[in-house]
């Protein structure tokens, strides 16, 4: 399997731009030797790591995400960056998983879904970027 | 996403076949909310061919079922599998909603 590549994309952040910045990280992913259920993990945290930054990054005004991602020792990571104010989804509470219909929160769980499908996710500020780094292990799944 | 409907004599049984995400999960919330608005109060939705959700598609389920509750309806779900049942598992919605392996399954539960 050669070595993939780190690869990097950067685009405004809008509902247009997503589906072309998943399909470039699952295309990467993909390139990296990644399938099935690893696969389908990593699709769920681009998509909800990005629409968090597309709803609340920004407000109402212009910004860019971007995401940049590779083979590395631990798995298949990727790193996001957006210039929004800081926001740390570690230190977001998990939604209550026992409440009922009507108690259940509309809500919340994008950001528990990665902390849940990835094997490490990590926060820092950089200046006036956020970044958030996450990692899926690559290692070969026994029901793929 | 694509929608297939029918009605069995007592519920509508919605199959959701591809994708259930931020793109499409406000088109499926205006199309079920139109058959809830139409006065239907029992549903089942058939998941076995849903390959993908995330959390905009199980957000649009809970308001759904808020919505058919609060009407004192009844919503089933059936033939969850793969990365969908582990979603459903890993958010607690294997446990707000309830979950029949099959379309048949629910049919006899729903009675």
């Amino acid at each position: 399997m050669p070595p993939a590549q780190t690869a990097h994309r950067r685009a405004p952040a809008s509902n247009e731009e997503l589906p072309v910045m998943m399909e470039f990280v699952l295309d990467q992913a993909q390139r990296a030797g990644l399938g099935g259920h690893a696969l389908f993990q990593i699709e769920l945290a681009v998509e909800e790591i990005l629409t968090n930054i597309i709803k609340y990054a920004y407000a109402e005004a212009a910004g860019d995400m971007e995401v940049e991602c590779g083979l590395g020792p631990d798995g298949f990571w990727l790193v996001f960056r957006d210039q929004g104010p800081a926001f740390n989804p570690l230190e977001v509470d998990d939604p209550a998983l026992d409440a009922g219909v009507q108690e259940r929160q509309v809500g919340g769980l994008g950001l528990f879904l990665v902390r849940k499908f990835m094997d490490q996710v990590e926060y820092q500020r950089q200046g006036e970027a956020n970044v958030l780094r996450v990692v899926k292990r690559a290692a070969p799944e026994l029901d793929d | 996403m694509e929608l297939s409907t029918n009605h069995d004599g007592k519920s509508l049984v919605v199959a959701i076949h591809g994708r259930l995400d931020v793109m499409n999960a406000p088109r499926f919330e205006t199309m079920l909310m139109e058959e809830v608005q139409r006065g239907e109060t029992s549903f089942i939705l058939d998941l076995s061919r849903l390959e993908y959700i995330s959390s905009a598609g199980l957000r649009t389920l809970l308001v759904m079922a808020k919505r058919i509750q609060a009407q004192q309806g009844k919503l089933l779900l059936c033939g969850l599998g793969g990365g969908v049942q582990e979603v459903f598992e890993v958010s607690g919605f294997s446990k707000i909603f309830t979950c029949c392996p099959d379309l048949g399954a629910a049919q006899a539960l729903r009675g």
